[in-house]
């Protein structure tokens, strides 16, 4: 029901609202990715001192 | 001259960028903007083909001569990983194209190309075109179909055969039925991306104009969440016929290294070694002799053919770093012309082009054995897929030997002696040379008469 609402209200047939939500829930994979990165980084950083 | 009359029949799909095929060249029009992009930025220029010149035809635009990729191996002829590896860097070339405010109009595996020693090449320079944010992705939907979904149901699979693949790529109906494993409904990017793609199959299409604009970043953000689950996936492991065949199955080490060794010295005889550009492995397995070849000849490309997908996915894996293409196809139901007027051609029509020579090692009894073809059969075959004067490097293996008494067929109709397959050899092929590997197993050096 509520997919076909929205599907009703995105010009695109869905690729708009898709796309938006896609973009959002990838904010998620994008800031785990920066994480991971940084405590990688932080750990050689500390491997190096050693 | 009529310039329509050499247009690429798969090009048919793009009136206004039209390919056409002028004596093995290949010319195309090309807009001032993408000539731009690409001159200024080398690092996305090397994802295309090179552009070489420009040259003006009779009622036409300029057209630009670009690069000549002499062979394509499809979409339903990639390994897993290599289909896999198309999807990600298409996605890797699209992130970088949208830095620029570029996209690309179109999202289509038969628009990659993969040249071996882990270059791909995006050989569609029309559908680069500038990036419209009220659009966000116009292939969005199109890698959905042909790259996700396609590698989810791969992935989700005991068994792969060559027609499951043709079906990923011409059928568009099948993820409308197919049923994906639960485990994927617990990934939010999967039930965005499905839930979308089969809901917006409603043809109550919304007519206004979208005026909403989708930010580059959002845009970016989607192809992360691709990328990541993209990565995620891999071939279910299950024991085929054809696995570590080399280890398990092959009589013993010493049979190897002595057919390694011979294989050396032949090589060795090839005088214009420089002119063998392409190098057709039959039954490649894991590529094993596919490598020592390319040791050899180390200028060439060899295009490795198995009919078993996880040995295939094995060798792409294994071989990444060298100038291999794996291609996924089954000697004995080998890929015919595709498409609307079989505008994608066959296997055997795209080797007959470019194959300087030809490798059939440990191959010809279950050939022999499992459809009933005679020597001449074969012969006549391997020939028929290569170009005049091309080498041709085969195993005889005689009916005394024990691999061959394992799979003999007992109704078999023909003679399996060495002379009836010196005959059938001499038919198409000058034999060079010839040396006993085993007492019941003999390599043939030969060149194709014409």
């Amino acid at each position: 029901m509520i997919l076909h609402l929205l599907l009703y209200l995105d010009p695109g047939n869905g690729a708009v609202i898709a796309q938006v939500l896609a973009g959002i829930a990838g904010i998620f994979i994008v800031a785990k990715n920066y994480i991971i990165k940084f405590f990688y980084k932080n750990k050689n950083i500390d491997n190096e001192s050693e | 001259m009529n310039l329509n009359d050499f247009l690429i029949k798969s090009s048919r799909k793009d009136p206004q960028n039209g390919v056409y095929k002028i004596n093995d060249k290949i010319f195309r029009a090309i807009s001032d903007r993408t000539l731009d992009l690409l001159k200024d930025k080398k690092a996305i220029a090397n994802n295309f083909p090179l552009i070489k010149g420009k040259y003006e035809f009779e009622f036409k635009p300029i057209l630009f001569e670009i690069e000549y990729i002499p062979f394509i191996v499809y979409p339903y002829e990639l390994p897993f990983n290599l289909f896999k590896d198309y999807a990600l860097f298409y996605l890797d070339l699209l992130e970088s194209l949208l830095s620029g405010d570029f996209s690309l109009s179109d999202a289509s595996p038969f628009n990659i190309c993969y040249i071996g020693n882990k270059k791909f090449l995006h050989f569609d320079l029309g559908s680069l075109e500038n990036h419209d944010q009220t659009k966000g992705w116009k292939g969005y939907r199109q890698f959905l179909s042909e790259f996700y979904f396609p590698l989810l149901f791969l992935s989700e699979q005991n068994g792969i055969y060559y027609t499951d693949l043709v079906k990923l790529q011409f059928d568009k109906q099948w993820i409308y039925h197919y049923k994906f494993k639960f485990r994927n409904f617990l990934n939010l990017g999967f039930v965005i991306h499905y839930s979308f793609y089969k809901s917006s199959r409603v043809k109550s299409l919304h007519k206004k104009e979208n005026r909403s604009i989708l930010k580059i970043n959002l845009i970016k953000n989607n192809l992360v969440l691709l990328r990541e689950h993209i990565k995620s996936l891999s071939l279910k492991k299950i024991k085929t016929k054809w696995d570590n065949y080399y280890p398990e199955t092959v009589i013993h080490q010493e049979y190897v290294d002595s057919k390694e060794q011979t294989l050396r010295i032949f090589l060795k005889k090839i005088i214009n070694s420089d002119e063998v550009k392409f190098i057709v492995d039959w039954g490649a397995n894991d590529g094993k002799f596919s490598e020592i070849i390319l040791n050899e000849l180390n200028k060439s490309t060899v295009i490795s053919v198995e009919s078993d997908y996880n040995a295939i996915n094995q060798l792409y894996l294994k071989s990444k770093d060298k100038r291999i293409i794996p291609v996924y196809a089954d000697i004995l139901n080998l890929t015919a012309a595709k498409g609307f007027e079989g505008e994608r051609e066959s296997l055997k029509d795209r080797l007959k082009k470019v194959s300087d020579f030809q490798v059939c090692l440990g191959l010809i009894h279950h050939l022999i054995h499992q459809e009933n073809l005679s020597f001449s059969h074969i012969i006549n075959f391997l020939a028929g897929c290569a170009k005049s004067k091309s080498y041709l490097l085969i195993e005889f293996i005689n009916e005394y030997d024990p691999r061959h008494q394992l799979i003999k067929n007992p109704n078999y109709p023909y003679l399996l002696n060495r002379d009836s397959f010196i005959k059938a050899l001499n038919e198409q092929y000058e034999i060079l040379d010839s040396k006993a590997v085993l007492d019941t197993r003999e390599l043939f050096f030969c060149i194709k008469r014409s």
